[in-house]
């Protein structure tokens, strides 16, 4: 059972670097300008010295730096995120209760980009590989380029002008109609209407990464002689393309499909905090403009432990696609 | 009775702006049902897209600008995409050099072949398998109803060229092209695929296309020879003629470049060992990480031996023998974790590293592949005088000395202002053979010197060797697959097997009356003894 | 270098995408000197439209300032930037992968997972936490940019350098004697620098779009112009004065795009694929 040391071995590294990030959110505040307490109560908090000195026998500020650490350390493994002044709730409550409502912005943001990138990736592949369409090839291209090329906050604002202000097709705000009291599906609907902006605009950015990975992913898999051996059983291009390209060319798409999800979950701080999505990014942009670093730290890690677990399923997909660790357990 | 094949006046183009204009150029043959036709050329001699141009798969930007093809009567170049593809497998069918990598890795090799019958609608339902298996089966892999769920990365080279030809064999075709199928084996695996493949036509009575650069092949597999050159066809006859009386003077020179496995008459070696090994051992792998245990591999396995002054020890053996990692030991690019190795009278491997950098000048190095030993990004002086200036000779001296032995090794002095990418294979191999003379060493450690390089070539550059052998009375420790090459400059062979060395003798013989089974086995596995009795 | 630039000319992308590029640098370069007056200043009526008045081709914000001075010196700062935090990865990414692809075992493993560690993170939620702690300067965000920035570099390099240890010329080189440093520097950093380059290439377009954003959220030097900054303070605007936020946000576009072109131009310049064999 190799694969399920493979999958240990991954779980026992995504624990790891949960408690690295940890760390060094830790090493960050003794690193920053100030007294730790005060950098850690924020704006709001440092003018209560009773919160300070709370802060400080909390965190153990009087004992030596690595007790210091191991204190943390032992709060972040019980989930003990801090206290945000300004809100006065748990961190962790605060991002419990934020963290839905990313997690759906960010699951369909990947499928949307995930689905169009390869599939316009493997239409401009395909175009090389029947050798006709080379015009189509371009296109898909050039509209990869512009989109590579396109900040994320901007072409949501854009998506809102042409949306929501000349066509006001979709709302450009919130999650939800404010005041309108929907229930099952007719709430979901309304949802749904509310996620379609986001979504794009997350989405677009990294649709243009999957373009351009999968057709590089298929052209080189294009070049190997499995391919031309496959050409000369008889079989047709399509075919070809079909069962021997693309499911080779699966392999460092799924690798990069993991390496995505950390910047796509910086993108969703972008995304939510124009579309006001009430999510973890926008909490992070809240404690950014409220200077509630405990809140941003907690933010922060919880975001990073997030993309850890995704990289993990990632792992688990891995282990479908490629035999060869399936069999051997071997590291990539 | 007409040819199954026949090819007239074709000509392929090779895209602009290459060296030359076709990769091809008005070839005519033909091949007969059950007969086996090789062709036989060097590298760039358009022996391979040859072949690939019957089922018209010819490699991106090639395109046939001229002649006919036809199989069967039927015109080839006029068929349409369909056609083609209906004749791809089921008429015709292909084998190609590296198995691996002509296999997808992703799919069970059983599925692979069962996939070639998919495609012409053969065998439907229950019958695919069992005719897989019984593919399997025929051409000699053990165990087919497990073997048909393996994945390619879990067999061997030799069954995957198996697996291979299964699926070639698929649909019965009356011609299978087989482009340099063994290559990529190791000679004693190289002798069970001729066999198969001999019993394939003799059975069957499939004809076969078969390209190859080895002319021991040749002689064991055809009927007929094509010689081609630069693209043309040169020669064409019955393969005893052509063997026995080449009539092209190309034909001839490649002949004549073929050494034989006889011992060469070389001059005595001195008394003085200069170099010698004991009790040599060192093992990859093994110690586990907190979660992967990795396979330990004993590469060399107390290994001895001994050099003199003027001698030429051969050590001769398969890929994985260890043969590669004992030429890296004895200049310590892999540290042996054992043993012995007496240098000039200290044991090098007692001293560190920086003790020992003074001592490298006297103990080089010559490298495989012409392609990758030298850095692309310097000029031929640099990378000669690179290391004695390493060792504090003066530059002007260097220099003096790199034009020196540029023209000791055949090269003109010009050459010192060139880039490696403007040479051929032979002139690097060259280049490289005087690097490592630049520091007047005592000892040579030639890892397959000339491997890597077509034959009229490697001709040239053992003769190289062997003429600076005589001149320097160097000691040298040649590493080689090939005991035709060995014999050619070797007055002792050291034979290794998984590590050891199994058999230790002068040339002589070792040729004449192996002592151990493998080396037997090794013999009797060299293709085309009957060349080896040529005058 | 002749051959440089003619495979490089070839790429038609490529040569719009160097001449936009020569532009933009132009303009920063001489920003002061177009501009005069600072670009915070108030110089003339709030929300002029582009071409409304003379001396405003791009208009004014809702605090009158001239949207040309702003993208002219927003320009500085995307380029400074850019290339400086590409400057600094580069230099950690090199230093990484070569010394983890060189010497292997543990020091490769420790390296090693320090990168993947580093990737892992949100690249931008880092930037954006470092920044933030750090108070917003240039120097933090051009430290912060290129903290998340270096793993490629690192792991590209580890990767030639791995490929290139096991290639003979090296050994020839061990076998020569020469030293551990003249090895590296000599022999195996001259054959990883062409990736490299084009690498850089793009980690530029990626911090340009990263300091973009931190601050389009406010986490820019407030010293500098930005583009970001430009249009995160027009956002509230968005159904007034739509051109507030379109203009920077296409300075942004153009820029990046041109930087990605120049970086495929150079990738066909350095790396050529090798030509198909016609045996």
């Amino acid at each position: 059972m190799s694969f399920v040391r493979f999958l240990a071995g991954r779980l026992v590294k995504a624990v790891i670097v949960v408690l690295a990030i940890a760390a060094l959110n830790f090493v960050l505040v003794r690193l920053a300008p100030g007294d730790p307490a005060s950098v850690l109560a924020g704006e709001a908090g440092a003018t209560d010295p009773k919160f300070v000195d709370e802060l400080r026998a909390r965190f153990g500020l009087d004992k030596p730096v690595w007790e210091q650490l191991l204190i943390y350390l032992g709060q972040v493994v019980r989930l003990d995120l801090g206290f945000s002044y300004r809100n006065q709730v748990p961190v962790i409550a605060l991002i419990g209760e934020r963290l839905p409502a990313t997690l759906l912005l960010m699951t369909s943001g990947f499928l949307f980009s995930l689905v169009a990138g390869v599939g316009l990736g493997v239409l401009a592949a395909r175009a090389r590989f029947l050798e006709r369409g080379r015009f189509l090839d371009s296109v898909v291209m050039t509209i990869a380029l512009v989109f590579y090329a396109t900040p994320l906050f901007w072409l949501a604002l854009m998506l809102v002008i042409l949306f929501s202000v000349q066509l006001n097709w979709l709302p450009a705000f919130g999650m939800e109609s404010v005041g309108a009291n929907l229930t099952g599906v007719s709430r979901a609907v309304d949802i749904a209407r509310h996620l379609v902006l986001p979504t794009l605009a997350l989405g677009f950015f990294f649709m243009a990464v999957y373009v351009r990975l999968t057709r590089a992913a298929m052209l080189e898999v294009m070049n190997q002689d499995y391919v031309r051996t496959a050409l000369a059983k008889g079989l047709s291009p399509r075919e070809v393309l079909r069962k021997h390209v693309l499911r080779n060319a699966l392999l460092p798409i799924v690798t990069f499909a993991g390496v995505q999800l950390g910047q796509m979950a910086g993108g969703a701080v972008l995304v939510e905090t124009v579309f006001a999505w009430p999510g973890v990014g926008r909490l992070m942009f809240d404690a950014l403009l409220q200077r509630d670093y405990q809140l941003l730290l907690g933010v922060f890690l919880i975001t990073s432990g997030t993309v850890v677990v995704f990289n993990l399923l990632t792992d688990i997909v891995y282990l479908f696609v490629d035999p060869r660790i399936r069999v051997e357990g071997r590291a990539r | 009775m007409d040819p199954l094949v026949r090819v007239e006046n074709l000509t392929i183009r090779l895209p602009p702006g290459g060296d030359r204009a076709h990769a091809i150029e008005d070839v005519s043959f033909t091949v007969n049902e059950g007969e086996i036709v090789c062709v036989v050329g060097e590298s760039g001699s358009g022996k391979s897209v040859t072949a690939s141009a019957v089922l018209r798969l010819l490699p991106r930007g090639l395109a046939i600008a001229s002649g006919r093809i036809s199989f069967a009567g039927e015109d080839l170049l006029a068929a349409s995409a369909a056609r083609m593809r209906d004749l791809r497998g089921r008429e015709i069918s292909m084998i190609f050099q590296e198995p691996l990598s002509a296999l997808n890795p992703v799919m069970r090799v059983g599925n692979q072949v069962a996939e070639l019958m998919e495609a012409h609608g053969a065998y439907p339902g229950e019958a695919r398998r069992a005719r897989t298996l019984a593919l399997f089966d025929y051409v000699g892999l053990p165990e087919p109803v497990q073997l048909i769920e393996a994945y390619p990365f879990q067999i061997s080279g030799g069954q995957r060229q198996r697996v291979m030809i299964a699926m070639a064999l698929a649909l019965e075709p009356k011609l299978i092209l087989a482009d340099e199928p063994t290559t990529a084996l190791d000679v004693t695996t190289q002798k069970q695929i001729l066999e198969l493949l001999r019993k394939i036509r003799k059975e069957r009575g499939t004809a076969l296309l078969f390209v190859t650069h080895d002319f021991g092949v040749v002689a064991e597999m055809a009927d007929r020879l094509l010689v081609m050159e630069k693209g043309r066809l040169v020669e064409d006859g019955p393969a005893a003629q052509v063997l026995a009386a080449p009539r092209h003077p190309y034909t001839r020179s490649l002949i004549a470049a073929v050494p034989r496995l006889r011992p060469a008459a070389l001059p005595a070696p001195g008394d003085q060992v200069v170099l010698s090994v004991e009790g040599l051992q060192k093992t990859f792998g093994g110690g586990a990480s907190l979660l992967r245990r990795r396979r330990k591999v004993v590469a060399v396995k107390d290994v001895r031996f001994s050099v003199r002054r003027g001698e030429t020890l051969g050590i001769v053996g398969e890929s994985g023998s260890g043969k590669s990692t004992l030429a890296r030991c004895l200049v310590r690019l892999v540290e042996p974790e054992q043993g012995r190795i007496v240098f000039d009278g200290h044991d090098v491997r007692a001293i560190s590293r920086d003790e020992f950098r003074p001592l490298r000048r006297r103990l080089q190095m010559v490298f495989q592949d012409p392609f990758a030993s030298l850095n692309p990004r310097k000029r031929v002086r640099t990378i000669l005088t690179d290391g004695p200036r390493a060792h504090g000779t003066p530059a002007p001296d260097a220099q003096a000395r790199a034009a020196e032995l540029l023209s000791l090794v055949g090269l003109d002095a010009s050459a010192l202002d060139r880039f490696p990418h403007e040479f051929s294979g032979g002139q690097r191999q060259r280049i490289g053979i005087a690097r490592a003379l630049m520091m007047d060493p005592e000892v040579i450690v030639a890892d397959e010197p000339v491997s890597a390089l077509d034959v009229s070539v490697q001709a040239q550059v053992l003769e190289l060797l062997d003429g600076l052998q005589r001149r320097l009375r160097l000691a040298m420790v040649f590493i080689t697959h090939d005991l035709r090459v060995a014999a050619r400059l070797c007055h002792t062979l050291a034979v290794m097997h998984r590590g050891e060395i199994v058999e230790t003798g002068p040339a002589g013989d070792i040729f004449a009356a192996p002592q151990h089974p493998y080396t037997r086995q090794l013999l009797a596995a060299l293709p085309g003894r009957h060349l080896d009795e040529r005058p | 270098m002749t051959s440089f630039w003619r495979r490089f000319s070839r790429n038609a992308g490529a040569v719009i995408g160097l001449a936009v590029l020569a532009v933009v640098i132009l303009v920063a370069l001489f920003a002061s000197l177009m501009f005069s007056t600072s670009p915070w200043q108030m110089v003339g009526p709030p929300l002029l439209l582009p071409f409304e008045e003379q001396g405003f081709a791009l208009g004014t914000d809702m605090l009158g300032r001239d949207i040309a001075a702003g993208l002219a010196h927003g320009a500085r700062v995307s380029l400074l930037v850019g290339v400086v935090s590409t400057g600094c990865a580069v230099v950690i990414g090199v230093a990484f992968g070569t010394l983890a692809g060189y010497f292997g075992g543990a020091v490769e493993h420790a390296l090693m997972s320090v990168t993947e560690f580093f990737q892992t993170i949100p690249q931008l939620a880092m930037a954006v936490v470092l920044v933030a702690i750090f108070t917003p300067t240039l120097e933090s965000i051009v430290i912060a940019i290129a903290l998340v920035s270096w793993p490629p570099v690192a792991r590209l390099v580890r990767a030639e350098v791995l490929s290139l240890r096991e290639r003979e010329f090296v050994e020839a080189a061990i076998v020569l004697g020469r030293p551990t440093r003249a090895i590296i520097f000599g022999e195996i950093l001259p054959n990883a620098i062409s990736p490299v380059i084009v690498a850089a290439s793009l980690i530029v377009a990626t911090a340009i779009l990263t300091e973009a954003a931190l601050s389009f959220l406010g986490l820019g030097d407030r010293n500098m112009m930005s583009w970001g900054f430009m249009v995160g303070a027009a956002r509230t605007m968005l159904r007034e004065a739509p051109w507030l936020t379109v203009l920077p946000g296409l300075a942004i576009l153009v820029t990046v795009l041109a930087v990605n072109l120049v970086g495929e131009g150079l990738n066909d310049a350095l790396n050529p694929r090798l030509k198909e064999r016609g045996d």
